[in-house]
């Protein structure tokens, strides 16, 4: 095959949101060399490093192309732009750090394309009309992904979704993926930065690129599509193009096919008109010519256009617009059904025209418009499961509602209110721990004051013996006896007095611990008081007794202070705890896949290969 | 077209990416015999009800419903192509490729019938659950 000639043209972009370019490029065909840097980095420093890589690789390239293998010199030339731009990074502090990536293609003379890269810049081949991606992203979720870590959709929400695992100037040598491409004639290359491909799909991009309109014209377009998707960071592309030998199919439908079917629109509209379509509902109300000429005549231009630049947008955008509106307004699937068979009927029966005239373009014309036709198709299907996921949230929200009113309504039957009037409150009369029941009152009505005596004498001990600066170990003290003393007997003077005990303070050892520490204490000086006290031993018994019990519904309540303080913390303790179990499970799964690869690749390793490549993890 | 199809499933779409050769080829397999018979004999009610078993086997996989529209055209374009590459010139390998055309889009059709009437389901259940809530 003789040597091809490429058609090529480079273009770049600042973008809608960023200041500067820190973008370059390298577009030499006398050399073969283009490529396309991404830089990275703070106060220009990723200008810096894109240019200064670029410099080095095509000084590089230039001299040492005649003398270098491709393989070696790809190699050999972005270890040098790696050694300069982390030099250049070590030298000054606002630049460390920065670095920049890098997708080159190198084309020697029997139409082979080297293609190297180092990071997330991609180079994409069309050829047939599909789109196939070259190069493999260095980032760190791709590299999951390629381990089988990862799904797809897992990691187009990653949090690490951008961030690279190669780069050029983060080390002096870098590891560099190349594979090589036999080029024929009709492929196109293109090589970007990833301004282009985080800001358009790979559906829309293929459909430019398979336009067939020529290198400067797809550049351009391609930047155009960056823009309207966001145009959030600096966009460059390049697009090779290896030009058809002789005219294909896809020109003779460009030229002759597209000029065929738009002389048959006259015929289009009026077999339109016999099948009733302006009696559609989605039509309904206008004028039948304007019906006609609404949806019959945009459709046959949306045809032609895209005939002519062998695309699909323009069909695409007519079934958006044609059903995108009528669904909005509740419309039903089975008028856009009818409208779609109407038209579809209309285009059968032109190709079958044209056929009987020319066979042959006939045919090609067939093909195009069943093309067009699954293009419409592919719209419609995406305004409808668009809706579903819409419906589908709806169910899910009228479910969550409808269960949590069923729970309430099964609460409050299980659980009626009481009436009686001294009932303070749920959680009050529920005590959680079972020694803390308020049907036992701590002091029975009718105690004697022999033994109430003997109380407040037992505690007058107690805080004479307690040193002066153990502030809370008195307030403890004097909870205590209010509990003590109440006559009420229900757990609710425990609970308050324990709330004024906790006051506001940290749910750890050093808030928690100083409170329990207190209640302590004062059960042993209460204890060794009691012995103190002038009194009988039974006396002394029941005073041992209710101050006992007081401290022990204290201290439940006091722990349920810290229960419920706690509570919060909880609920985040078992959620990280959930998410540390999986992300060790797919640790684990990623060291094992990571054992495997080393196994399988352990015998492969070459000691006389130069250190790039031995496969050494670089992260 | 199912030995390519199989050798170009990652470029397809994400479910055909995540499976092994082997269970792949069985999936192309499947759809092309049901568009075989649908070509052959011109009745998709085969080819349908295959249609909707595979919308459920995705969605059991959590693919959404526009997944399979989308693999489906893939698989249609690539199936095109081997036969635009593979068959020799000639009035016969013009028919079928026409054919394999229509059928193409007769197949993205009966998919989108397919979204259509989950929809409708989708939507009887929201009303009779609003219907519920508000009485």
């Amino acid at each position: 095959m003789s040597a091809i000639v490429l058609k090529t043209h480079g273009m770049t972009h600042v973008g809608k949101v960023r200041e500067a370019n820190e973008d370059a490029m390298i577009v030499d065909p006398r050399w073969g060399l283009y490529a396309v840097l991404d830089g990275m980095g703070g106060a220009m420093a990723g200008d810096v490093a894109s240019n200064r890589a670029r410099d080095v690789i095509h000084e590089y390239v230039r001299a040492k192309k005649k003398t270098l293998e491709p393989r070696a010199l790809l190699e050999a030339a972005i270890t040098a732009a790696s050694s300069a731009v982390h030099g250049e990074a070590q030298a000054r502090r606002d630049r460390q750090g920065m670095g920049t990536t890098l997708v080159m293609a190198l084309f020697v003379d029997d139409n082979k394309a080297w293609v190297a890269h180092v990071g997330d810049s991609r180079a994409y081949l069309l050829r047939d009309g599909r789109l196939t991606q070259l190069t493999r992203d260095h980032t760190v979720v791709a590299e999951l992904m390629a381990q089988g870590a990862l799904s797809p959709a897992e990691a187009e929400n990653h949090a690490y979704k951008n961030v690279l695992s190669r780069n050029l100037g983060a080390r002096p040598e870098t590891r560099v993926d190349i594979v090589d491409v036999e080029l024929v004639p009709g492929d196109r290359v293109m090589l970007c930065s990833d301004g282009l491909y985080g800001y358009a799909s790979t559906e829309a991009i293929q459909y430019i690129l398979g336009s067939g309109d020529a290198p400067e014209h797809v550049a351009r377009d391609l930047i155009e599509l960056a823009m309207r998707g966001g145009g959030g960071d600096n966009v460059s592309t390049i697009v090779l193009e290896a030009p058809a030998a002789a005219p294909t199919a896809s020109t003779v439908v460009k030229t002759s096919g597209a000029t065929a079917w738009w002389q048959k629109r006259q015929r289009f509209l009026q077999i339109a008109k016999d099948r009733g379509l302006p009696k559609n509902p989605i039509v309904r109300g206008l004028p039948p010519e304007e019906a006609l000429e609404l949806v019959g005549l945009s459709l046959c231009q949306a045809v032609f256009h895209d005939l002519e630049k062998s695309t699909g947008v323009n069909v695409w955008t007519f079934a958006q617009n044609l059903a995108g509106g009528w669904f909005q307004r509740g419309g039903e699937w089975s008028a856009v059904r009818n409208l779609m068979d109407i038209l579809h009927t209309c285009a059968r029966v032109c190709v079958d025209e044209v056929r009987g005239a020319d066979a042959q373009l006939g045919f090609l014309l067939d093909v195009a418009v069943s093309r067009a036709l699954v293009v419409a198709e592919l719209a419609l299907g995406g305004l409808l499961a668009e809706r579903l996921r819409q419906v589908d949230s709806d169910l899910i929200a009228l479910q969550t509602a409808a269960q949590e009113m069923a729970d309430r309504e099964a609460a409050a039957a299980a659980n009626p209110p009481s009436e009686d009037p001294d009932s303070s409150g749920g959680w009050v009369d529920r005590p959680t721990i079972p020694f803390l029941r308020p049907d036992r009152p701590v002091t029975q009505s009718g105690v004697s004051d022999e033994v109430m005596d003997a109380l407040e004498k037992t505690m007058t001990i107690a805080r004479a013996r307690t040193a002066p600066k153990a502030e809370l170990v008195k307030q403890v003290l004097g909870s205590l006896e209010k509990v003590a003393m109440d006559a009420g007997g229900n757990f609710a003077t425990a609970v308050l007095e324990a709330r004024e005990l906790y006051g506001i303070r940290p749910v750890d050892d050093a808030g928690v611990m100083p409170l329990f520490d207190a209640l302590d204490t004062a059960r042993i000086t209460v204890a060794s008081s009691i012995q103190q006290v002038q009194a009988t031993d039974a006396t002394r018994a029941k005073v041992l007794l209710s101050l006992s019990t007081a401290h022990q519904r204290l201290v439940g309540a006091t722990t349920g202070l810290v229960l419920e303080a706690s509570l919060p913390y909880g609920d985040r303790l078992r959620e990280v705890q959930a998410i540390t179990s999986d992300l060790r499970d797919q640790v684990a799964k990623a060291e094992k896949q990571r054992a495997a690869l080393e196994r399988e690749y352990a015998t492969n390793i070459d000691s006389s290969l130069p250190w790039g490549s031995r496969g050494n993890t670089e992260w | 077209m199912a030995a390519r199809l199989v050798e170009v499933r990652s470029s397809l779409d994400p479910g055909f990416a995540r499976l092994e050769p082997r269970a792949a080829a069985a999936q192309f397999e499947a759809v092309l015999t049901h568009q075989e018979g649908f070509l052959a004999t011109g009745d998709a009610t085969a080819l349908r009800g295959f249609l909707r078993s595979f919308r459920a086997l995705r969605a059991a996989e959590g693919l959404g419903a526009e997944n399979l529209l989308h693999a489906v055209i893939a698989l249609g374009d690539v199936a095109i192509q081997v036969a635009q590459r593979d068959l020799g010139p000639g009035p016969r390998t013009a028919e079928l490729i026409a054919s394999l055309a229509r059928l193409h889009r007769a197949t993205a059709r009966l998919v989108v019938e397919i979204i259509a009437e989950e929809l409708d389901g989708r939507v009887a259940q929201l009303r009779s659950l609003a219907g519920r809530g508000g009485s």
